[in-house]
């Protein structure tokens, strides 16, 4: 079954969630699960045990004092901790029957639920005639990461930004996918613990400490290009790290994977090499004085971390500032200024233009222009000849005009790369993404909404919508329309059996007839009792099928075409919920 | 050129709303940089100069050389060098002249932050010899009750300290236990620090007998062990210091609150959050259902709290709510009223009108600071202005019920001649913010026909005397202004014409002198001065020194 560790998420306070969010396969409706009210210490006694022994996953060596907890799957609200004794075995009594998730922790190894792959788990079923005793929960000890990150002479690089990327098949393809980021700290030195088994890289974003003190802190801004003035002389320090990949790569083609099995250790020490750092000039339209401005610019990670490299802001100043000396009555421009933005690494690199609403508060209405460059060029870029980043904007409807609830979200994710976008809906159902965080290309819309809502249908103006794709190109906006309705979507679910008894840990497929249709993908997590269920499927024709292998690249269609025949055909209608047994390979 | 740019950045009010928005005061070392950098653009004859200027830069507890410093030469000539093997630096080609200097490097404290050093590049200009004082660090080491090293628990690092002569609590690092219970906090400057651990950000176990069962979690503690911060002890960091402190911790019970905001719509999403009885962020999850409204917090051991919540509304908007909470067991049912936030009108007029008016930008900022407060927060809010002409209006908005003090600072060339609340007088007067909003305009007065007062001040001895010069007003106590003393000498310009009492200090950097009853002491020792509109007066001062 699918559960989210949500929780633990929503307990650091502060935790920003990210509004680009990385693409779980199909895109799932989190929020219902996180939003659950959890309650503990409710006296709920049945006649019921779940019982077992928490055993080191690589040596099957007991775990002694692990933290073993259980939530009920169902409405109950129900959860319940307890630590296993020496021999790692853990009893948990006088419990109702029901659906239960169990997750372990101890120090030294990953906090994970029992069985999990990815987001999913095999949850246990309590009850008559059914076994949830002595079962062996294997907990893998965590793999690290560390090593030390030095600059050109040897000493240690303290604050660099250490980027993680994990190798997985969870998008239905082997891609790489940012994990977690973290600084050295003073000696240069980091540390990546708590991580399962996989194929990792690393990216470094650094910054000679001394490079800051070479160059001005703000945008140069003035009215001709020859105005521009190194301020300070011939330092030779004016230096920046370009993106470096382990092992000392400077070009993603180099960069090497990091293999961590579980319960084992990589070092992965980073030397950084300074090149010149590199200018960049625009030439920005006229502007009121009054309007904010900001420049952004940032390089894309292994094709998926945006990663802000320098940001400035500041006001223009016009001509009139220039020439007539103590007269401020600055509001009117003649003539083009240009701006420059220094300090920049070579490489492709995404320049934001965000220009606020004259007289407004900065972060109100802006208006924002995005280009793509390599700053070695050392050219002006005329800013006024980009047109606007489109938006794509709209709004959220309830058929029969009922308002929409909160917490709805909308995602967009675009079919080439997988990368997925989100954005909150507000009270009055609007939404809002800015294009420029959208590279051009086809997107499929989705929505996760409270209450049983789902996505009925998707029109636009500004672009062609097929189904639920929308196309996307640079400059133009967007608007949506998104209808949701209640129980439109119907849900396939049944028992996955191997040699005539139910298999549970499967991973259980929801395969469209249209095997590059990725959004019509869905999965789950076979259960203690073999069984396992989806919802959220859209009409159709489809064929299940229950694997083993949970590293299998799924979502390539050559791949999923072998499993095909031994798997169960299933066509759901409008609304339906459909009951199969699929057999697994 | 930049001196320009400067200036118009200036043309902007900002508005700072402490405790509610928070914000970030400019450090009194960004105004010393400011004036030790003047024109960015460089001096072009400095590169034909035909001086040198070399020196050693040196570790100032062992004295062995540093390599790759950063030597910096500020001011008239700016150059930059990094240190060879040997700690040496050079620069040529420089011209006769007075020139700030300062080295730095990672793992030493940042000196150019608190002083320049001025030297005078000349015939006779000798090996300069700088000195790095090695940072000073803390480490935290928390051990559990079964021995282990606590992993994942908070540290915070909190210093108290004056900053524009007033008192305040700021972080000054902090994160979260590693793999070995250990946390450091580096780059600190010396000081009396407090340091505090925990809570656990989630449930470290749990205890019971079936009955009455509830998870457990290690407990705030400030060092050594104690609950709120006035049981505290601070732990003392010389330069180069590396301060160890170890905790022992035992888990206790957590408790969970629940309740709901109400006063609110559901549309309007808040988060409360818990905050210790001084206004410290207790970093304790707080869960919020959007479609009931309903909020549910993660484990807290018992104590005093403060349920605080700011809700967001997309607009100029808010409203908030605090609440004492004590904490005993699980408590539901709490219910945390919020109220609209007051959007305060701020009207600022001067004695310009017509033309004169627009040339000349007399705008000031204003900062709203709620009281009692202890921390200072970080992030800030600001509004642009309004309006033309003799007539300039901002809003200072999402102020919640409280008392305030009321700041206003001028650009240069105007000086403050009323700032009103109705009939409270914010220069001598705080301002209280109702439950429910502002009724009035805040009316600040501006005017550019100030005074000014200069002089030189007399030390012991035949060295110059250094520190910085206070003028209290006579009228408003509270409303001081500062000059730091240069060569033995100080100005201080746009004063409202009346009376002031001058006083000359050796050292400040932890004197509040903002506050009255901190003052009173030292204005025995202080100078009548009175003046009149665009008078410029004299003074000359002994210089007060304060006992170490």
């Amino acid at each position: 079954m699918l559960e989210t560790l949500a929780w633990v998420g929503l307990l650091v306070a502060g935790s920003a969630v990210q509004n680009a969010s990385r693409a779980g396969g199909p895109v799932l409706p989190q929020t219902q699960v996180a939003h659950q009210e959890k309650q503990s210490n409710i006296a709920t006694t049945g006649a019921f045990r779940i019982t077992g022994r928490v055993v080191n996953s690589m040596t099957n060596a007991p775990v002694a004092g692990a933290y073993v907890v259980i939530n009920a799957a169902s409405a109950s609200n129900f959860s319940r901790t307890v630590r296993a004794g020496t021999d790692g075995s853990f009893a948990f009594t006088q419990i109702l029957a029901g659906r239960y998730v169990l997750m372990a922790r101890r120090k030294g190894y990953i906090e994970q639920m029992f069985l999990q792959h990815e987001q999913f788990t095999t949850a246990i079923l309590v009850g008559p005639s059914l076994n949830s005793e002595n079962l062996v929960f294997p907990l893998a000890p965590e793999g690290v990461i560390s090593g030390e990150v030095t600059d050109e002479a040897g000493e240690p690089v303290h604050s660099a930004k250490m980027l993680l990327f994990r190798e997985d098949a969870g998008d239905g393809r082997h891609m790489k996918h940012f994990k977690e980021e973290q600084n050295t700290e003073e000696e240069g030195r980091y540390r990546f613990g708590s991580l399962p088994s996989g194929d990792y890289y690393l990216a470094v974003s650094a910054e000679p400490w001394y490079a800051q003190y070479a160059r001005s802190n703000s945008s140069w801004i003035g009215t001709s290009p020859a105005a521009q003035e190194p301020e300070i002389q011939n330092s030779g320090l004016d230096l920046v790290y370009p993106i470096t990949y382990y092992p000392n790569a400077t070009e993603v083609s180099g960069a090497a994977s990091i293999r961590v099995d579980a319960g084992g250790s990589a070092r992965a020490d980073v030397r950084l090499v300074p090149v010149p750092a590199l200018r960049l000039r625009l030439e920005v339209d006229k502007i009121d004085l009054r309007a904010s401005r900001e420049i952004l610019v940032s390089q894309t990670i292994l094709g998926t971390y945006p990663d802000e490299e320098r940001v400035s802001s500041g006001l223009t100043m016009s001509t009139a500032a220039f020439q007539d000396g103590e007269d401020g009555s600055a509001s009117q421009l003649s003539g083009p200024v240009i701006m420059e933005v220094d300090g920049l690494r070579p490489g492709l690199s995404s320049v934001e233009i965000i220009t606020g609403e004259p007289g407004k508060a900065l972060g109100s209405d802006e208006v924002k222009k995005s280009v793509r460059v390599d700053p070695a060029g050392g050219q002006t870029i005329d800013v006024g000849g980009i047109a606007p980043s489109g938006v794509v904007s709209g709004i959220v409807k309830l058929e029969g005009n009922a308002s929409v609830p909160p917490g709805v979200l909308v995602f967009l994710r675009e079919e080439s790369s997988g990368r997925a976008f989100r954005q909150d809906v507000d009270s009055a159902g609007n939404f809002r993404f800015f294009a420029d965080e959208l590279e051009p290309g086809v997107y499929e819309v989705s929505s996760a909404a409270p209450g049983g809502l789902e996505l009925r249908s998707v029109s636009a103006s500004g672009t062609k919508v097929t189904g639920r794709k929308i196309e996307i190109s640079n400059g133009s906006d967007l608007r949506l329309i998104l209808t949701l309705a209640r129980g439109v979507n119907a849900g396939v679910k049944g028992i996955v059996e191997r040699g005539g008894k139910p298999a549970p840990g499967m991973m259980v497929v929801l395969v469209p007839e249209d095997l590059r249709d990725l959004a019509e993908y869905r999965r789950d997590q076979s259960d203690s009792d073999g069984s396992f269920s989806m919802n959220l499927v859209s009409p159709g024709k489809y064929t299940v099928v229950a694997l083993k292998d949970w590293d299998l690249e799924w979502g390539k269609p050559e791949v999923i075409q072998g499993y095909l025949a031994a798997g169960t055909s299933v066509e759901v209608g409008s609304g339906q919920e459909r009951e199969i047994k699929v057999t697994a390979r | 050129m930049r001196h320009r740019l400067l200036h118009l950045l200036r043309s902007v009010v900002w508005v700072c709303v402490l405790a509610a928005t928070s914000c970030v005061v400019p450090m009194p070392a960004e105004a010393l940089q400011v004036v030790m950098s003047p024109p960015a653009a460089v001096d072009k004859s400095s590169s034909t100069g035909q001086y040198t200027l070399s020196g050693t830069v040196v570790d100032a507890l062992t004295g062995a050389p540093v390599r790759r410093a950063l030597v910096r030469l500020v001011g008239p000539q700016s150059q930059l060098v990094l240190t060879d093997e040997g700690g040496k630096f050079r620069f040529e080609n420089l011209s006769r002249g007075q020139n700030g200097i300062d080295a730095q490097k990672p793992g030493y404290t940042d000196s150019s932050a608190k002083s320049v050093t001025v030297i005078t590049i000349g015939t006779d200009t000798s090996p300069l010899v700088l000195k790095l004082e090695p940072e000073s660090t803390i480490t935290v080491k928390v051990t559990g009750e079964d021995g282990d090293g606590v992993e994942g628990l908070p540290v915070r690092v909190l210093i108290s300290q004056v900053q524009e002569g007033r008192r305040y609590l700021r972080m000054n690092g902090g994160g979260q236990t590693d793999e070995k219970g250990e946390f450091r906090a580096g780059n600190l400057t010396p000081g009396k620090y407090y340091v505090s651990v925990g809570p656990s950000l989630r449930p470290t176990g749990h205890a019971g007998d079936g009955a009455h069962e509830s998870d457990v979690g290690y407990p705030r503690v400030f060092y050594p062990n104690a609950a709120e911060l006035e049981g505290a002890v601070q732990v003392d960091v010389n330069s180069g210091r590396r301060a160890r402190v170890e905790f022992v911790l035992s888990t206790v019970p957590l408790y969970r609150i629940s309740g709901a905001v109400v006063g609110g719509t559901l549309d309007q999403f808040c988060r409360p959050r818990l905050t210790d009885g001084s206004g410290v962020d207790m970093a304790i999850g707080v869960r919020v259902n959007p479609m009931t409204g309903m909020f549910r917090s993660g484990g807290i051991p018992g104590g005093f709290y403060t349920l605080v919540a700011n809700c967001i509304i997309s607009g100029e908007n808010s409203l908030a709510g605090r609440m004492p909470l004590h904490v005993d067991s699980d408590l539901g049912n709490v219910n945390l009223s919020v109220a609209p936030t007051a959007s305060i009108p701020v009207i600022f007029r001067t004695n310009q009108s017509g033309a004169d008016a627009n040339k000349n930008h007399f705008l000031a900022t204003i900062l709203l600071t709620r009281k009692p407060s202890t921390v200072l927060q970080h992030g800030n809010a600001w509004s642009q202005w309004e309006g033309e002409g003799a007539e300039r209006r901002v809003v200072v908005r999402r102020v919640e019920p409280g008392l305030y003090s009321v700041d206003i600072r001028p650009n240069s060339g105007w000086y403050v001649e009323s700032a009103m609340y109705g009939s409270i007088d914010l220069l001598t007067e705080d301002l209280t913010v109702p439950e429910g909003g502002a009724t009035e305009a805040i009316e600040i007065a501006l005017k550019n026909d100030g005074a000014s007062v200069s002089g030189t001040v007399r030390g012991r001895g035949a060295t110059p005397a250094s520190g910085m010069v206070l003028l209290v007003s006579g009228r408003a106590p509270r409303m001081v202004k500062e000059a730091q003393i240069v060569n033995g000498a100080f100005t201080l310009g746009d004063l409202a014409p009346g009376s002031y009492r001058a006083l000359a200090i050796d050292r400040t950097d932890d004197l509040e002198y903002r506050n009255p009853e901190v003052l009173r002491d030292y204005l025995t020792k202080a100078q009548d001065v009175t003046v009149s509109s665009k008078q410029e007066s004299r003074v000359d001062l002994e210089l007060v020194q304060r006992e170490k």
